[in-house]
Protein backbone atom coordinates (compact mmCIF):
# COMPACT_ATOMS: atom_id res chain seq x y z
CA UNK A 1 0.00 0.00 0.00
CA UNK A 2 3.05 2.47 1.05
CA UNK A 3 4.49 1.76 -1.86
CA UNK A 4 1.78 2.09 -4.05
CA UNK A 5 1.55 5.31 -2.75
CA UNK A 6 4.87 6.45 -3.27
CA UNK A 7 4.60 5.32 -6.88
CA UNK A 8 1.93 7.45 -7.51
CA UNK A 9 3.52 10.37 -6.05
CA UNK A 10 6.48 9.81 -8.20
CA UNK A 11 4.49 9.56 -10.85
CA UNK A 12 2.92 12.89 -10.47
CA UNK A 13 5.99 14.53 -9.90
CA UNK A 14 7.37 13.66 -13.16
CA UNK A 15 3.63 14.37 -14.78
CA UNK A 16 4.14 18.24 -13.06
CA UNK A 17 7.28 18.47 -14.40
CA UNK A 18 7.03 17.58 -17.80
CA UNK A 19 3.68 20.11 -17.95
CA UNK A 20 6.02 22.86 -16.93
CA UNK A 21 7.14 23.57 -20.62
CA UNK A 22 3.42 23.33 -21.92
CA UNK A 23 2.52 25.95 -19.14
CA UNK A 24 5.12 27.59 -20.74
CA UNK A 25 4.60 27.76 -23.82
CA UNK A 26 1.09 28.73 -22.80
CA UNK A 27 2.47 31.57 -21.22
CA UNK A 28 4.33 32.87 -24.19
CA UNK A 29 1.36 32.49 -26.71
CA UNK A 30 -0.65 34.15 -24.16
CA UNK A 31 1.73 37.76 -23.70
CA UNK A 32 2.04 37.58 -27.49
CA UNK A 33 -1.62 37.77 -28.07
CA UNK A 34 -2.34 40.22 -25.18
CA UNK A 35 0.46 42.68 -25.80
CA UNK A 36 0.98 42.31 -29.72
CA UNK A 37 -3.40 42.39 -30.76
CA UNK A 38 -3.21 45.88 -29.21
CA UNK A 39 -1.33 47.64 -32.14
CA UNK A 40 -4.44 46.70 -34.58
CA UNK A 41 -6.33 49.73 -32.85
CA UNK A 42 -3.78 52.00 -34.00
CA UNK A 43 -3.25 50.65 -37.09
CA UNK A 44 -5.11 48.63 -39.41
CA UNK A 45 -3.83 44.48 -40.58
CA UNK A 46 -3.67 46.07 -44.22
CA UNK A 47 -1.52 48.36 -43.14
CA UNK A 48 0.47 46.58 -40.54
CA UNK A 49 1.45 43.51 -42.90
CA UNK A 50 1.58 45.25 -46.65
CA UNK A 51 2.96 48.66 -45.38
CA UNK A 52 6.15 49.52 -46.88
CA UNK A 53 7.77 51.77 -44.15
CA UNK A 54 8.70 51.30 -40.19
CA UNK A 55 9.50 54.29 -38.88
CA UNK A 56 8.18 53.31 -35.38
CA UNK A 57 9.67 56.80 -33.61
CA UNK A 58 8.39 59.25 -36.42
CA UNK A 59 5.17 61.35 -35.63
CA UNK A 60 2.85 59.98 -36.74
CA UNK A 61 5.23 56.42 -36.90
CA UNK A 62 4.70 53.90 -39.75
CA UNK A 63 4.25 50.56 -38.41
CA UNK A 64 4.35 48.38 -41.80
CA UNK A 65 6.27 45.51 -41.59
CA UNK A 66 6.47 44.24 -45.27
CA UNK A 67 10.55 45.44 -45.92
CA UNK A 68 11.11 43.82 -42.67
CA UNK A 69 9.21 39.95 -43.17
CA UNK A 70 10.66 40.23 -46.54
CA UNK A 71 13.99 40.55 -45.43
CA UNK A 72 13.38 37.75 -43.00
CA UNK A 73 12.26 35.84 -46.17
CA UNK A 74 14.89 36.73 -48.28
CA UNK A 75 17.94 36.19 -46.81
CA UNK A 76 16.17 32.77 -45.36
CA UNK A 77 15.86 32.01 -48.92
CA UNK A 78 19.44 32.68 -49.66
CA UNK A 79 20.76 30.69 -46.58
CA UNK A 80 18.57 28.10 -47.88
CA UNK A 81 20.37 28.23 -51.63
CA UNK A 82 23.25 27.54 -49.56
CA UNK A 83 22.51 24.99 -47.12
CA UNK A 84 20.12 23.04 -49.05
CA UNK A 85 22.83 21.25 -51.26
CA UNK A 86 25.54 21.55 -48.97
CA UNK A 87 23.31 19.80 -46.27
CA UNK A 88 21.74 17.33 -48.23
CA UNK A 89 24.70 16.81 -50.46
CA UNK A 90 26.93 16.21 -46.97
CA UNK A 91 23.92 13.78 -45.63
CA UNK A 92 24.18 11.15 -48.93
CA UNK A 93 27.89 11.50 -48.35
CA UNK A 94 27.88 10.09 -44.77
CA UNK A 95 25.93 8.17 -44.84
CA UNK A 96 26.00 6.66 -48.50
CA UNK A 97 29.50 6.62 -49.44
CA UNK A 98 32.83 7.70 -46.61
CA UNK A 99 34.42 5.24 -45.33
CA UNK A 100 33.46 4.67 -41.40
CA UNK A 101 36.54 6.31 -40.36
CA UNK A 102 35.89 9.43 -42.97
CA UNK A 103 32.21 9.23 -41.21
CA UNK A 104 33.33 9.39 -37.41
CA UNK A 105 35.50 12.76 -38.12
CA UNK A 106 33.13 14.61 -40.42
CA UNK A 107 29.74 13.61 -38.62
CA UNK A 108 30.95 15.10 -34.94
CA UNK A 109 32.40 18.33 -37.09
CA UNK A 110 28.98 18.95 -38.79
CA UNK A 111 27.11 18.06 -35.31
CA UNK A 112 29.80 20.97 -33.42
CA UNK A 113 28.64 23.52 -36.02
CA UNK A 114 25.28 23.56 -34.43
CA UNK A 115 26.72 24.23 -31.04
CA UNK A 116 28.66 27.08 -32.14
CA UNK A 117 27.09 30.40 -30.30
CA UNK A 118 25.60 32.19 -32.64
CA UNK A 119 27.30 35.60 -31.78
CA UNK A 120 30.58 33.56 -32.30
CA UNK A 121 29.35 33.35 -35.91
CA UNK A 122 27.88 37.03 -36.30
CA UNK A 123 31.35 38.09 -34.80
CA UNK A 124 33.19 35.94 -37.59
CA UNK A 125 30.82 37.19 -39.93
CA UNK A 126 31.71 40.58 -38.76
CA UNK A 127 35.69 39.98 -39.00
CA UNK A 128 36.34 37.90 -41.99
CA UNK A 129 33.02 37.11 -44.29
CA UNK A 130 31.72 40.53 -44.59
CA UNK A 131 34.95 42.10 -45.59
CA UNK A 132 35.43 39.09 -48.33
CA UNK A 133 32.26 39.47 -49.70
CA UNK A 134 32.75 43.23 -50.00
CA UNK A 135 36.28 42.52 -51.59
CA UNK A 136 34.83 40.11 -53.92
CA UNK A 137 32.16 41.49 -55.33
CA UNK A 138 33.21 44.80 -55.47
CA UNK A 139 30.46 46.72 -53.04
CA UNK A 140 30.35 49.37 -50.47
CA UNK A 141 29.57 47.58 -47.53
CA UNK A 142 29.70 44.61 -46.72
CA UNK A 143 27.19 43.72 -43.92
CA UNK A 144 24.44 42.73 -46.42
CA UNK A 145 21.89 40.05 -47.20
CA UNK A 146 24.51 37.61 -48.92
CA UNK A 147 26.88 38.08 -46.13
CA UNK A 148 23.43 37.34 -43.30
CA UNK A 149 22.39 34.34 -45.90
CA UNK A 150 26.29 32.87 -45.90
CA UNK A 151 26.00 32.90 -42.24
CA UNK A 152 22.73 31.62 -41.93
CA UNK A 153 23.14 28.95 -44.46
CA UNK A 154 26.09 27.60 -42.63
CA UNK A 155 24.20 27.31 -39.29
CA UNK A 156 21.53 25.47 -40.78
CA UNK A 157 23.89 23.00 -42.50
CA UNK A 158 23.72 20.71 -39.01
CA UNK A 159 19.85 20.46 -38.95
CA UNK A 160 19.62 19.17 -42.50
CA UNK A 161 22.25 17.32 -42.76
CA UNK A 162 21.84 15.14 -39.66
CA UNK A 163 17.47 14.77 -40.13
CA UNK A 164 18.34 14.10 -43.63
CA UNK A 165 20.97 11.54 -43.06
CA UNK A 166 18.80 9.89 -40.66
CA UNK A 167 15.93 9.62 -43.10
CA UNK A 168 18.52 8.13 -45.72
CA UNK A 169 20.06 5.93 -43.74
CA UNK A 170 16.51 4.28 -42.41
CA UNK A 171 15.83 3.56 -46.00
CA UNK A 172 15.27 -0.29 -46.18
CA UNK A 173 18.12 -2.20 -47.48
CA UNK A 174 16.03 -3.94 -49.38
CA UNK A 175 15.25 -1.15 -51.54
CA UNK A 176 18.98 -0.87 -52.24
CA UNK A 177 19.21 -4.58 -52.80
CA UNK A 178 16.62 -4.62 -55.36
CA UNK A 179 18.08 -1.37 -56.75
CA UNK A 180 21.32 -3.98 -57.26
CA UNK A 181 19.68 -7.04 -58.68
CA UNK A 182 18.74 -5.04 -61.92
CA UNK A 183 21.69 -3.93 -62.65
CA UNK A 184 22.15 -0.61 -61.28
CA UNK A 185 25.23 0.52 -59.36
CA UNK A 186 25.76 2.24 -56.46
CA UNK A 187 25.62 5.78 -57.86
CA UNK A 188 22.08 4.89 -59.66
CA UNK A 189 21.09 3.23 -56.92
CA UNK A 190 21.47 6.41 -54.36
CA UNK A 191 20.25 8.89 -56.75
CA UNK A 192 16.94 6.97 -57.96
CA UNK A 193 16.23 4.88 -55.26
CA UNK A 194 17.51 5.79 -52.11
CA UNK A 195 17.33 9.11 -52.03
CA UNK A 196 13.86 9.86 -53.52
CA UNK A 197 12.27 7.07 -50.77
CA UNK A 198 14.17 9.47 -48.21
CA UNK A 199 12.58 12.69 -49.56
CA UNK A 200 9.79 12.93 -46.93
CA UNK A 201 12.64 13.35 -44.39
CA UNK A 202 14.98 15.29 -46.40
CA UNK A 203 11.40 17.95 -46.95
CA UNK A 204 11.36 17.91 -42.98
CA UNK A 205 14.99 18.71 -42.88
CA UNK A 206 14.95 21.43 -44.80
CA UNK A 207 11.42 22.48 -43.39
CA UNK A 208 13.68 23.00 -40.08
CA UNK A 209 16.57 24.50 -41.27
CA UNK A 210 14.73 27.12 -42.62
CA UNK A 211 12.90 27.59 -39.23
CA UNK A 212 16.21 27.51 -37.97
CA UNK A 213 17.57 30.26 -40.64
CA UNK A 214 14.28 32.17 -39.79
CA UNK A 215 14.34 32.31 -36.19
CA UNK A 216 17.83 33.76 -35.72
CA UNK A 217 18.64 36.46 -34.57
CA UNK A 218 21.72 37.49 -33.51
CA UNK A 219 23.86 36.92 -36.56
CA UNK A 220 21.59 38.73 -38.56
CA UNK A 221 21.68 41.78 -36.53
CA UNK A 222 25.42 41.59 -36.76
CA UNK A 223 25.78 41.62 -40.23
CA UNK A 224 22.46 41.98 -42.29
CA UNK A 225 23.11 45.53 -42.34
CA UNK A 226 20.22 46.63 -40.34
CA UNK A 227 17.89 48.82 -43.45
CA UNK A 228 14.69 48.16 -43.10
CA UNK A 229 13.82 48.63 -46.70
CA UNK A 230 12.14 46.34 -49.07
CA UNK A 231 14.98 43.93 -50.34
CA UNK A 232 15.36 43.91 -54.08
CA UNK A 233 18.77 42.72 -54.61
CA UNK A 234 21.50 40.30 -52.17
CA UNK A 235 23.84 42.88 -52.11
CA UNK A 236 21.84 45.69 -49.92
CA UNK A 237 22.11 45.83 -46.51
CA UNK A 238 18.20 44.19 -45.02
CA UNK A 239 16.76 44.31 -41.63
CA UNK A 240 15.00 41.40 -40.34
CA UNK A 241 11.77 40.65 -38.26
CA UNK A 242 14.38 39.20 -35.32
CA UNK A 243 17.24 41.80 -35.60
CA UNK A 244 14.13 44.85 -35.01
CA UNK A 245 12.79 43.22 -32.55
CA UNK A 246 16.46 42.51 -30.48
CA UNK A 247 17.42 46.21 -31.74
CA UNK A 248 14.36 48.07 -30.59
CA UNK A 249 12.46 46.49 -27.81
CA UNK A 250 15.33 47.84 -25.34
CA UNK A 251 14.06 51.39 -26.11
CA UNK A 252 10.77 51.32 -26.16
CA UNK A 253 8.19 52.26 -23.66
CA UNK A 254 6.67 49.35 -21.96
CA UNK A 255 2.87 49.28 -23.29
CA UNK A 256 4.01 52.01 -26.33
CA UNK A 257 2.57 51.81 -29.80
CA UNK A 258 6.13 50.86 -30.53
CA UNK A 259 6.22 48.13 -27.48
CA UNK A 260 2.89 46.42 -29.06
CA UNK A 261 4.20 46.76 -32.81
CA UNK A 262 7.10 44.65 -32.29
CA UNK A 263 5.60 41.77 -30.23
CA UNK A 264 2.63 41.59 -32.53
CA UNK A 265 6.21 40.83 -35.17
CA UNK A 266 7.14 38.72 -32.26
CA UNK A 267 3.47 36.94 -32.84
CA UNK A 268 3.94 36.97 -36.99
CA UNK A 269 7.06 34.96 -36.29
CA UNK A 270 5.80 32.43 -33.71
CA UNK A 271 3.03 31.84 -36.14
CA UNK A 272 5.59 31.52 -38.98
CA UNK A 273 7.96 29.19 -37.21
CA UNK A 274 4.54 27.27 -35.77
CA UNK A 275 3.67 26.36 -38.70
CA UNK A 276 6.86 25.36 -40.73
CA UNK A 277 7.02 22.92 -37.79
CA UNK A 278 3.77 21.28 -38.12
CA UNK A 279 4.43 20.93 -41.90
CA UNK A 280 7.37 19.23 -40.87
CA UNK A 281 5.55 16.87 -38.43
CA UNK A 282 3.14 16.36 -41.09
CA UNK A 283 5.44 15.12 -43.69
CA UNK A 284 7.44 12.85 -40.78
CA UNK A 285 4.03 11.75 -40.49
CA UNK A 286 3.16 10.85 -44.30
CA UNK A 287 7.09 9.69 -44.41
CA UNK A 288 6.90 6.91 -41.98
CA UNK A 289 3.57 5.49 -43.13
CA UNK A 290 5.40 5.45 -46.66
CA UNK A 291 7.96 2.86 -45.46
CA UNK A 292 5.95 1.38 -42.60
CA UNK B 1 28.69 -18.37 -76.72
CA UNK B 2 31.18 -20.85 -75.55
CA UNK B 3 29.54 -24.12 -74.20
CA UNK B 4 32.46 -25.41 -71.85
CA UNK B 5 31.87 -29.35 -71.73
CA UNK B 6 33.02 -30.15 -68.24
CA UNK B 7 35.53 -32.82 -67.89
CA UNK B 8 34.67 -34.86 -64.42
CA UNK B 9 33.83 -33.54 -61.30
CA UNK B 10 36.70 -32.52 -58.73
CA UNK B 11 36.72 -35.31 -56.04
CA UNK B 12 34.40 -33.89 -53.00
CA UNK B 13 30.77 -33.68 -52.87
CA UNK B 14 29.97 -34.50 -56.49
CA UNK B 15 26.81 -36.29 -57.02
CA UNK B 16 26.31 -38.41 -59.54
CA UNK B 17 22.97 -37.64 -61.52
CA UNK B 18 23.13 -37.53 -65.19
CA UNK B 19 22.13 -34.14 -66.75
CA UNK B 20 21.98 -33.58 -70.74
CA UNK B 21 25.23 -31.63 -70.70
CA UNK B 22 24.41 -29.06 -73.33
CA UNK B 23 21.29 -28.00 -71.25
CA UNK B 24 23.20 -26.47 -68.50
CA UNK B 25 23.06 -22.93 -67.64
CA UNK B 26 24.89 -22.37 -64.48
CA UNK B 27 27.56 -24.76 -63.25
CA UNK B 28 28.86 -23.92 -59.62
CA UNK B 29 32.39 -25.43 -59.13
CA UNK B 30 33.76 -26.20 -55.41
CA UNK B 31 32.28 -23.12 -53.92
CA UNK B 32 33.43 -21.85 -50.86
CA UNK B 33 31.84 -18.58 -49.18
CA UNK B 34 32.87 -16.87 -46.21
CA UNK B 35 31.70 -14.22 -43.70
CA UNK B 36 34.91 -12.78 -41.81
CA UNK B 37 36.36 -16.06 -40.59
CA UNK B 38 32.66 -18.58 -40.69
CA UNK B 39 32.56 -20.77 -43.60
CA UNK B 40 29.07 -20.71 -44.98
CA UNK B 41 29.25 -22.89 -48.15
CA UNK B 42 31.59 -25.22 -48.72
CA UNK B 43 32.78 -26.94 -51.54
CA UNK B 44 29.27 -27.11 -53.16
CA UNK B 45 29.35 -28.41 -56.75
CA UNK B 46 25.91 -28.21 -58.90
CA UNK B 47 24.79 -28.08 -62.32
CA UNK B 48 21.15 -26.10 -63.03
CA UNK B 49 19.53 -26.93 -65.88
CA UNK B 50 18.21 -24.31 -68.61
CA UNK B 51 14.66 -24.18 -68.24
CA UNK B 52 14.21 -25.69 -65.47
CA UNK B 53 13.31 -25.06 -61.82
CA UNK B 54 16.23 -25.92 -59.26
CA UNK B 55 15.15 -25.68 -55.66
CA UNK B 56 18.09 -25.55 -52.76
CA UNK B 57 16.34 -26.95 -49.42
CA UNK B 58 18.01 -27.35 -46.05
CA UNK B 59 17.21 -26.24 -42.39
CA UNK B 60 17.56 -22.39 -41.34
CA UNK B 61 21.47 -21.23 -41.76
CA UNK B 62 22.47 -23.64 -44.05
CA UNK B 63 23.78 -21.72 -46.41
CA UNK B 64 20.76 -21.55 -49.05
CA UNK B 65 20.38 -17.89 -49.15
CA UNK B 66 24.51 -17.16 -49.47
CA UNK B 67 24.66 -19.82 -52.14
CA UNK B 68 21.91 -18.34 -54.49
CA UNK B 69 22.66 -14.38 -53.63
CA UNK B 70 26.17 -15.90 -55.30
CA UNK B 71 24.93 -16.18 -58.61
CA UNK B 72 24.23 -12.96 -59.36
CA UNK B 73 26.59 -11.80 -57.11
CA UNK B 74 24.49 -10.28 -54.54
CA UNK B 75 26.66 -11.09 -51.92
CA UNK B 76 29.34 -8.16 -53.73
CA UNK B 77 27.34 -5.75 -51.44
CA UNK B 78 28.25 -7.46 -48.20
CA UNK B 79 31.50 -6.44 -46.48
CA UNK B 80 33.63 -9.14 -45.46
CA UNK B 81 32.38 -11.57 -47.75
CA UNK B 82 35.04 -13.83 -49.79
CA UNK B 83 34.00 -16.46 -52.46
CA UNK B 84 36.34 -19.21 -53.31
CA UNK B 85 35.50 -21.31 -57.01
CA UNK B 86 33.78 -20.87 -59.69
CA UNK B 87 30.23 -20.42 -61.03
CA UNK B 88 30.48 -20.39 -64.72
CA UNK B 89 27.28 -18.68 -66.92
CA UNK B 90 26.82 -20.56 -70.06
CA UNK B 91 30.40 -21.30 -69.43
CA UNK B 92 31.94 -18.20 -68.71
CA UNK B 93 33.02 -17.75 -64.73
CA UNK B 94 31.33 -14.87 -63.75
CA UNK B 95 33.78 -14.49 -60.06
CA UNK B 96 36.87 -13.97 -63.55
CA UNK B 97 38.15 -10.26 -63.17
CA UNK B 98 37.52 -9.10 -66.67
CA UNK B 99 33.52 -9.60 -65.33
CA UNK B 100 30.72 -6.47 -65.14
CA UNK B 101 28.94 -7.70 -62.41
CA UNK B 102 25.91 -4.82 -63.74
CA UNK B 103 25.53 -7.49 -66.83
CA UNK B 104 25.87 -10.74 -64.63
CA UNK B 105 22.70 -9.04 -62.41
CA UNK B 106 21.13 -8.15 -65.76
CA UNK B 107 21.52 -11.51 -67.15
CA UNK B 108 20.88 -13.47 -63.74
CA UNK B 109 17.50 -11.78 -62.52
CA UNK B 110 16.54 -12.18 -58.43
CA UNK B 111 13.24 -11.87 -56.40
CA UNK B 112 13.77 -11.38 -52.20
CA UNK B 113 12.37 -13.06 -49.54
CA UNK B 114 10.14 -9.95 -49.19
CA UNK B 115 8.22 -7.79 -51.41
CA UNK B 116 10.48 -5.01 -51.76
CA UNK B 117 8.97 -2.44 -54.84
CA UNK B 118 9.99 0.75 -54.60
CA UNK B 119 7.57 3.96 -53.10
CA UNK B 120 7.18 4.37 -56.16
CA UNK B 121 4.27 3.91 -58.81
CA UNK B 122 3.34 0.36 -60.21
CA UNK B 123 4.71 2.02 -63.71
CA UNK B 124 7.89 3.32 -62.37
CA UNK B 125 8.55 -0.34 -60.44
CA UNK B 126 8.64 -1.96 -63.58
CA UNK B 127 10.44 0.86 -65.49
CA UNK B 128 12.89 1.11 -63.00
CA UNK B 129 15.48 -1.42 -64.49
CA UNK B 130 14.68 -0.69 -68.09
CA UNK B 131 15.57 3.10 -67.41
CA UNK B 132 18.86 2.48 -65.48
CA UNK B 133 20.01 0.37 -68.27
CA UNK B 134 19.37 2.48 -70.97
CA UNK B 135 16.29 4.43 -71.91
CA UNK B 136 14.05 2.47 -74.65
CA UNK B 137 11.81 4.49 -75.66
CA UNK B 138 8.61 5.80 -74.52
CA UNK B 139 6.53 3.27 -76.52
CA UNK B 140 9.03 0.67 -76.28
CA UNK B 141 8.99 0.89 -72.34
CA UNK B 142 5.34 0.67 -71.99
CA UNK B 143 5.32 -2.51 -74.15
CA UNK B 144 8.03 -4.05 -72.48
CA UNK B 145 6.27 -2.83 -68.89
CA UNK B 146 2.80 -4.20 -70.12
CA UNK B 147 4.85 -7.63 -71.13
CA UNK B 148 6.28 -8.00 -67.77
CA UNK B 149 3.46 -7.33 -66.53
CA UNK B 150 1.79 -10.03 -67.91
CA UNK B 151 4.32 -12.53 -67.57
CA UNK B 152 4.00 -11.63 -64.05
CA UNK B 153 0.14 -12.10 -63.98
CA UNK B 154 -0.32 -8.85 -62.95
CA UNK B 155 -1.65 -6.95 -65.70
CA UNK B 156 -5.24 -7.68 -65.63
CA UNK B 157 -4.70 -6.50 -62.02
CA UNK B 158 -3.15 -3.79 -61.99
CA UNK B 159 -3.43 -2.04 -66.05
CA UNK B 160 -5.77 0.35 -65.03
CA UNK B 161 -4.13 2.04 -61.64
CA UNK B 162 -0.15 2.18 -63.15
CA UNK B 163 0.48 5.26 -61.68
CA UNK B 164 -0.94 4.30 -58.15
CA UNK B 165 1.87 3.73 -55.70
CA UNK B 166 3.34 0.06 -55.01
CA UNK B 167 2.56 0.45 -52.13
CA UNK B 168 -0.95 0.08 -52.41
CA UNK B 169 -0.80 -2.97 -53.54
CA UNK B 170 -1.55 -6.70 -51.41
CA UNK B 171 1.60 -8.87 -50.34
CA UNK B 172 0.95 -11.16 -53.15
CA UNK B 173 0.55 -8.87 -55.51
CA UNK B 174 3.80 -7.00 -54.37
CA UNK B 175 5.67 -10.19 -54.82
CA UNK B 176 4.45 -10.60 -58.30
CA UNK B 177 5.31 -6.84 -59.21
CA UNK B 178 8.76 -7.38 -58.14
CA UNK B 179 8.89 -10.71 -60.47
CA UNK B 180 7.51 -8.21 -62.87
CA UNK B 181 10.19 -5.76 -62.13
CA UNK B 182 12.73 -8.84 -62.80
CA UNK B 183 11.62 -9.83 -65.98
CA UNK B 184 11.55 -6.55 -67.65
CA UNK B 185 15.25 -6.16 -67.83
CA UNK B 186 15.01 -9.48 -69.44
CA UNK B 187 17.44 -11.95 -67.73
CA UNK B 188 18.16 -15.73 -68.52
CA UNK B 189 18.42 -16.62 -65.23
CA UNK B 190 15.83 -15.80 -62.35
CA UNK B 191 16.43 -16.62 -58.70
CA UNK B 192 14.02 -16.74 -56.06
CA UNK B 193 14.88 -16.40 -52.67
CA UNK B 194 12.04 -18.05 -50.35
CA UNK B 195 9.82 -15.75 -52.23
CA UNK B 196 6.92 -17.01 -50.61
CA UNK B 197 8.00 -16.89 -47.13
CA UNK B 198 5.75 -13.74 -46.26
CA UNK B 199 2.66 -14.69 -48.67
CA UNK B 200 -0.74 -16.48 -47.40
CA UNK B 201 -1.51 -19.73 -49.08
CA UNK B 202 -3.51 -18.14 -51.90
CA UNK B 203 -0.76 -15.79 -53.21
CA UNK B 204 1.47 -18.69 -52.24
CA UNK B 205 -0.30 -21.06 -54.93
CA UNK B 206 -0.08 -18.16 -57.22
CA UNK B 207 3.30 -17.35 -57.29
CA UNK B 208 4.23 -21.43 -57.37
CA UNK B 209 1.75 -21.40 -60.50
CA UNK B 210 3.94 -18.51 -62.02
CA UNK B 211 7.03 -19.99 -61.62
CA UNK B 212 5.72 -23.37 -63.64
CA UNK B 213 5.29 -20.72 -66.02
CA UNK B 214 7.91 -18.85 -66.32
CA UNK B 215 10.56 -21.81 -66.69
CA UNK B 216 8.97 -22.01 -70.35
CA UNK B 217 11.78 -18.70 -71.26
CA UNK B 218 13.42 -18.56 -67.60
CA UNK B 219 15.93 -20.86 -65.97
CA UNK B 220 14.85 -21.02 -62.22
CA UNK B 221 16.59 -21.28 -58.84
CA UNK B 222 14.87 -21.13 -55.89
CA UNK B 223 15.48 -21.26 -52.28
CA UNK B 224 12.98 -22.22 -49.94
CA UNK B 225 12.64 -23.37 -46.75
CA UNK B 226 9.09 -24.99 -47.62
CA UNK B 227 9.69 -29.22 -48.53
CA UNK B 228 6.31 -29.59 -49.91
CA UNK B 229 6.59 -26.33 -52.41
CA UNK B 230 10.02 -27.77 -53.22
CA UNK B 231 8.27 -30.81 -54.19
CA UNK B 232 5.40 -28.84 -55.82
CA UNK B 233 7.26 -27.41 -58.65
CA UNK B 234 11.16 -27.88 -58.67
CA UNK B 235 12.23 -30.04 -61.31
CA UNK B 236 15.76 -30.86 -59.42
CA UNK B 237 16.22 -30.22 -55.72
CA UNK B 238 19.35 -29.61 -53.80
CA UNK B 239 19.59 -30.81 -50.21
CA UNK B 240 22.08 -28.33 -48.16
CA UNK B 241 23.13 -28.78 -44.44
CA UNK B 242 25.88 -26.50 -42.50
CA UNK B 243 26.88 -25.50 -45.89
CA UNK B 244 27.80 -28.70 -47.29
CA UNK B 245 25.84 -30.33 -50.00
CA UNK B 246 24.54 -33.32 -48.71
CA UNK B 247 22.37 -34.43 -51.71
CA UNK B 248 21.39 -33.33 -55.40
CA UNK B 249 19.44 -34.93 -57.73
CA UNK B 250 15.59 -35.22 -59.84
CA UNK B 251 12.99 -33.95 -56.94
CA UNK B 252 11.13 -36.72 -57.29
CA UNK B 253 14.18 -38.78 -56.82
CA UNK B 254 14.91 -36.77 -53.31
CA UNK B 255 11.60 -37.08 -52.45
CA UNK B 256 10.91 -40.79 -52.69
CA UNK B 257 14.00 -42.55 -52.41
CA UNK B 258 16.98 -40.10 -51.27
CA UNK B 259 20.34 -42.14 -51.10
CA UNK B 260 21.27 -40.32 -48.04
CA UNK B 261 20.14 -41.21 -44.57
CA UNK B 262 20.17 -37.46 -43.51
CA UNK B 263 18.00 -35.84 -46.51
CA UNK B 264 15.57 -38.54 -45.73
CA UNK B 265 14.98 -37.62 -42.14
CA UNK B 266 15.22 -34.08 -42.79
CA UNK B 267 12.29 -34.44 -45.47
CA UNK B 268 9.97 -36.23 -43.64
CA UNK B 269 10.32 -33.75 -41.33
CA UNK B 270 12.53 -35.55 -38.30
CA UNK B 271 15.05 -32.42 -37.76
CA UNK B 272 14.77 -28.80 -39.50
Amino acid sequence: MKRARKENLIKRLFCLFSLFSIVFLLGIVIVLFKEGLPIFKVTSFGKFFFGKFWYPTYEPPDFGILPLLLGSLWVTAGALIIAVPLGVASAVYISEVAHPKIKGLIKPAIELLAGVPSVVYGFFGMVVVAPLVQKFFGLPVGLNALTASILLGVMAIPTITSISEDAISSVPKSFKEASYALGANRWETTVKVTVPSAAGGISTAIILGMGRAIGETMTVLMVAGGAAVIPRSFFQPVRTMTATIAAEMGETVVGSEHFHALFAIALVLFVLTLSLNIGADVLTQKFRKRLR
Amino acid sequence: MVKLVHSPYPSGHRQSIVHNETNIRISIRDLNIWYASARAVKDVSLDIEKNKVTAIIGPSGCGKSTLIRAVNRMNDIIPGVKVKGEILLDGKNIYDEDIDVVTIRKMVGMVFQRSNPFPKSIFENVAYGLKINGFPGKKKLAERIEQSLKDAALWDEVKDRLGDSALDLSGGQQQRLCIARALAVEPEVVLFDEPCSALDPVATARIEELIQELKEKYTIVIVTHNMQQAARISDFCTFLMLGELIEFDKTDKIFTTPSKKVTEDYITGRFG
